[in-house]
């Protein structure tokens, strides 16, 4: 019996050892299937635009394929994503802008010296959309179909092979 | 009163203006409101910095949380439809109180279990000694 009780304690760490190598060895899940907003529709409240006077609403952007994309003037990794978006060209994709956080003139200013590759800008002052879509910060972005539904989610700046892999392969 | 004195209190004066450097947060009108939604925000921890909760943290995201958390209130959504809303979107991680769900079983009955195990072994030990 003291024998089997001398050899818990070094058991129990085993398998501990062979528990966590295994989780921490075991390949990354992408992180599109970590979002918790595949699936899930647009925002349905109403919001403001940065440079028009109507409010837009996730109806607007039905109809075509949208990427939605969170940016702001006082987000330094968005400047290093922006020339991806500016290259971004594609015949059945919008771009839209999610500025977030941003006074309207620092928005402009910054679209101005950075190029504006959006079709249009949401203004999400208080990210009434931002809470509602899950984002943690900027820049993130959201595939959505034509029909309203996210069927991609990046935490993060969009590289070049994220937006061919992920984004343009999922258009038609 | 003499000139350091005056001018150390002008710097500790200036320094505590640093705290309004995020944009101006609106409160709620009724005090008992706001304090609930003082109460919530405890509870809810910030996406950026983890170990805060949107209560403490200075972020632009516990910002906007604290004033949709506010917006729900007001709506009069309960605090378990709040946090539900939350979970959602950003997975249990959002709580600062993990819940009791299968997937929390281990993190919570653990300790429980090691310490039953504990002391079984102790008094495992002790039987083995007195024979």
């Amino acid at each position: 019996m003291q024998r089997i009780v001398l050899f818990l304690p070094f058991s129990v760490a085993l398998l501990l050892m062979v528990m966590f190598g295994v989780r921490l060895t075991a390949p990354e899940t992408p992180p599109q299937q970590q979002s918790r907003m595949i699936g899930k529709s647009l925002p349905t409240q109403s919001i403001e635009q940065l440079n028009e006077a109507e409010p837009l609403s996730a109806s607007d952007l039905k109809g075509r394929y949208v990427l939605l994309n969170v940016f702001a003037s006082w987000c330094a990794v968005c400047t290093l994503e922006h020339p991806n978006l500016m290259a971004l060209n594609h015949p059945e994709l919008s771009l839209v802008g999610v500025n977030w956080k941003d006074k309207k003139v620092n928005a402009n200013g910054w679209l101005t010296r950075h190029g504006n590759p959006y079709d249009t800008v949401i203004w999400d002052y208080d990210g009434r959309w931002v809470v509602e879509l899950g984002v943690t910060g900027a820049p993130e972005s959201f595939l959505v179909s034509p029909d309203g539904t996210i069927i991609y989610h990046y935490a993060g700046a969009l590289t070049p092979q994220l937006i061919e892999h992920e984004i343009l392969s999922r258009l038609p | 009163m003499r000139l350091p004195s005056i001018f150390f209190m002008l710097l500790a004066f200036l320094f505590s203006l640093s705290s309004v450097a995020l944009t101006f947060e609106p409160t709620l009108d009724d005090p008992a409101q706001e304090a609930h939604a003082n109460a919530l925000f405890r509870e809810i921890r910030c996406m950026v910095c983890t170990a805060e909760s949107i209560h403490e943290s200075k972020t632009e995201l516990a910002q906007d949380m604290r004033t949709l958390v506010r917006t729900k209130i007001t709506e009069g959504l309960s605090d378990q439809a709040i946090k539900d809303y939350l979970v959602e979107r950003y997975g249990y991680e959002i709580l600062m109180s993990p819940p009791f769900v299968p997937l929390t079983y281990m993190l919570w009955l653990g300790p429980v279990l090691l310490l039953l195990l504990g002391i079984t072994l102790i008094l495992l030990f002790s039987r083995n000694r007195r024979t």
